[in-house]
């Protein structure tokens, strides 16, 4: 089966002040028809800047390797002229922020912004893109429908905005959403309902969702495969179950013991050493070994590519071909 | 019980909300009436999600906001007041760490700076002796002295908020205010600046009262814990209590909406359905009953506002129907591992 996405080899650079920053290294991935991805990493690990790829939604400094490819419905995003690229936007790919308060327009109706999205796409009158409008409203659980659809952004709470952003975005029916951290500027209350929501509608759509987040609970709950990223690289991936049941690559397991818990008994969790090093200047080798807890010789001077680590599976560490961690 | 380090009793803080020019400005009853006290040495955790009031109470008890009403008692001194110097002075006593140490970091001061201002503003130390407190501090906090030439924005966000740590504990207070100091900081810094928190409670005896709203971290924290709801306490007790037991229908919905990480944890989640109403027109009765999920809900709560009793010992709870073997139940939790 072709895959909806496929990422191949995605490298994204900026320059910057002090040189040049390596956001995206190498990026690869795939995603079915109905499946749920979640990339999961720290900040500065390069999920949020692969996210904005996909839909050519990078800011103008940011330079895209040539062999990068990003296949999506069997065309190449990165080729498409300005006009098959807006017949995808939206319609196609859609996407869905952090902070909705900032990517809806302050001044015009949310009723006004819903139907603007369909008739971008849709030869409708404005009577019938409001209809849709209305119908997309209550499907994302927004009571009296009718009255938002004539509300402006800054009336509707938190939770209500990232309603009508999700609605928005999949009123024109795409085939794969993009969700860039969409509950994290929300309450815990509402941030699952959020989740709920959106695992509900993937389902009754048929979509694909692909969904960027720094909370491996919140993968946990809704995704089916997770890919980890760190420096700019994939470092594992593998389905849901399998990660959080023996994550392989060490910052997987790193990350998971330092995620506060409330099962399990209540005790500190311990950290990961260090930090994050600048995009400008990854470590050789594994550029997580200055972190890692199980480095030895070998992991600062060559880095691993993704290894097979069992059906479906992978991992970025030469655990995966040393057990026994340079020992052996 | 000994005599609390910190006691608020009964504390109210009112916000005029200007409603356009024909319409009487409304009170946005920020804080209703809390009352709350921190044992010397203690973590008291107050815990809520935004707008509930949890950082109006630290503001009013650092007296950047008066309140309306209500007592600070700080070890038996009457915080509310304090004028002038008897103010300063109390100042270095109880001290406050933010959320984001980029928002409260003078952008265009070194940090070795800012953690040395307060030094000097408070007159505890000058010149070289200034220099030499200030490398310590940054030793105390896990860094290394030489990025006191660093500008904040060269630090990443755990060193930062160490920056910020340094600074509220330069005048050696006894008690630090915590607001969300960890929220703004990714998972693996996140262990290691509760790590730090931990081990200087332990090192200089203090007292923290840690305002968050990640139930998770605060679990690792707190001896007490004191949920807010619409400016009001729901619930507080001690912390292995109130995690195994919650008696509040709101507490066993802020626990289970925590995402856990583990696909296999099929837990029974309340989802509450709703947002929080808004503190300008709280509903009346009980202010969570919109919300509730408890099975018992009915015409009492939609009418009558329930007062804070002790169901269970030093463990009290804002609910008609809060029972020590609840009728609802609470979320259940994975078996322990």
């Amino acid at each position: 089966m072709t895959p909806l996405l496929e990422v191949r080899d995605l490298t994204i650079t900026f320059p910057v002040r002090d040189g040049v920053a390596l956001a995206a290294d190498g990026v690869s991935l795939a995603i079915d028809g109905g499946e749920t991805l979640a990339v999961v990493g720290e900040s500065g690990c390069g999920k949020t800047v692969t996210a904005l790829s996909l839909l050519r939604l990078l800011p103008e400094s940011a330079r895209v390797a040539p062999q990068s490819r990003i296949v999506f419905e069997g065309a190449d995003i990165l080729t498409l002229d300005p006009e098959a690229l807006r017949r995808v936007r939206g319609a196609r790919m859609a996407m869905v922020f952090q902070e909705p308060m900032t990517s809806l327009n302050p001044v015009l109706s949310i009723g006004t912004q819903l139907a603007e999205t369909v008739e971008a796409h849709e030869p409708v009158r404005r009577r019938a893109a409001l209809d849709r409008a209305a119908e997309m409203l209550a499907m994302v659980g927004l009571p009296d429908p009718r009255r938002v659809l004539r509300q402006y952004p800054h009336e509707l709470s938190g939770g209500m905005r990232q309603r009508a952003m999700i609605a928005m975005a999949l009123i024109c029916g795409p085939r794969l959403l993009i969700a860039d951290e969409p509950t994290t500027a929300l309450d815990v209350t509402v941030q699952a309902q959020i989740l709920e929501l959106l695992a509900s509608l993937r389902q009754r759509l048929g979509m694909s969702l692909l969904l960027i987040t720094h909370n491996l609970g919140v993968a946990a709950g809704i995704a089916d495969r997770v890919a980890v990223m760190y420096g700019g690289r994939i470092v594992e991936t593998a389905s849901c179950k399998d990660l959080f049941a023996a994550p392989a690559h060490p910052y997987t397991a790193g990350l998971l013991q330092a995620a506060p818990r409330l099962d399990g008994p209540a005790r500190p969790t311990p950290a990961i050493p260090g930090a994050v090093p600048p995009a400008t200047a990854w470590p050789a080798g594994c550029r997580f070994h200055p972190r890692c807890s199980r480095a030895w010789d070998r992991c600062g001077r060559e880095e691993p590519p993704l290894l097979d680590a069992g059906p479906a599976r992978a991992s970025r560490c030469w655990l995966v071909t040393d057990p026994s961690g340079g020992r052996g | 019980m000994s005599e609390p380090l910190l006691a608020i009793e009964g504390l109210v803080k009112r916000y005029p909300v200007d409603r356009g020019p024909l319409r009487k400005p409304a009170a946005l009853v920020a804080v209703d009436g809390v009352s709350l006290s921190v044992g010397r040495g203690e973590t008291l955790a107050l815990v809520g999600e935004s707008g509930s009031g949890k950082t109006t109470v630290a503001r009013c008890l650092m007296r950047l906001a008066e309140p309306d009403a209500g007592r600070v008692v700080f070890d038996g001194v009457d915080v509310l007041a304090l004028r002038g110097t008897g103010l300063r002075t109390f100042r270095r006593r109880m001290q406050m760490v933010f959320q984001d140490p980029y928002g409260s970091l003078n952008p265009r001061m070194r940090v070795g700076s800012a953690v040395r201002e307060p030094l000097e503003i408070h007159g505890l130390a000058h010149g070289a002796e200034a220099d030499e407190r200030t490398a310590a501090l940054f030793r105390e906090v896990g860094l290394d002295p030489g990025y006191r030439k660093s500008f904040p924005h060269e630090l990443s966000g755990g060193q930062r908020q160490r920056v910020g740590i340094a600074r509220a504990l330069a005048v050696g207070p006894e008690l630090l205010v915590l607001d969300e100091p960890v929220s703004a900081l990714d998972v693996s810094v996140q262990a290691q600046v509760l790590a730090l928190l931990r081990e200087l409670q332990e090192r200089r005896g203090l007292t923290y009262l840690f305002i968050a709203h990640d139930l998770a971290v605060v679990r690792q924290m707190a001896n007490r814990v004191a949920v807010m709801y619409l400016g009001k306490i729901v619930e507080e007790g001690p912390a292995e209590r109130l995690f195994a037991g919650a008696l509040h229908p709101y507490t066993w919905s802020l626990l289970s909406a925590v995402p856990v990480p583990d696909p296999a944890a099929a837990r029974s989640r309340i989802v509450l359905e709703g947002d929080p109403p808004s503190p300008v027109a709280p509903p009346p009765g009980c202010p969570f009953h919109p919300r509730c999920p408890h099975l018992a809900k009915d015409e009492r709560c939609r009418t009558e506002p329930p007062a804070l009793r002790a169901v269970e010992p030093s463990h009290v709870a804002a609910c008609h129907y809060a029972t020590t073997s609840p009728s609802s139940p609470p979320p259940t939790l994975p078996p322990a591992r």
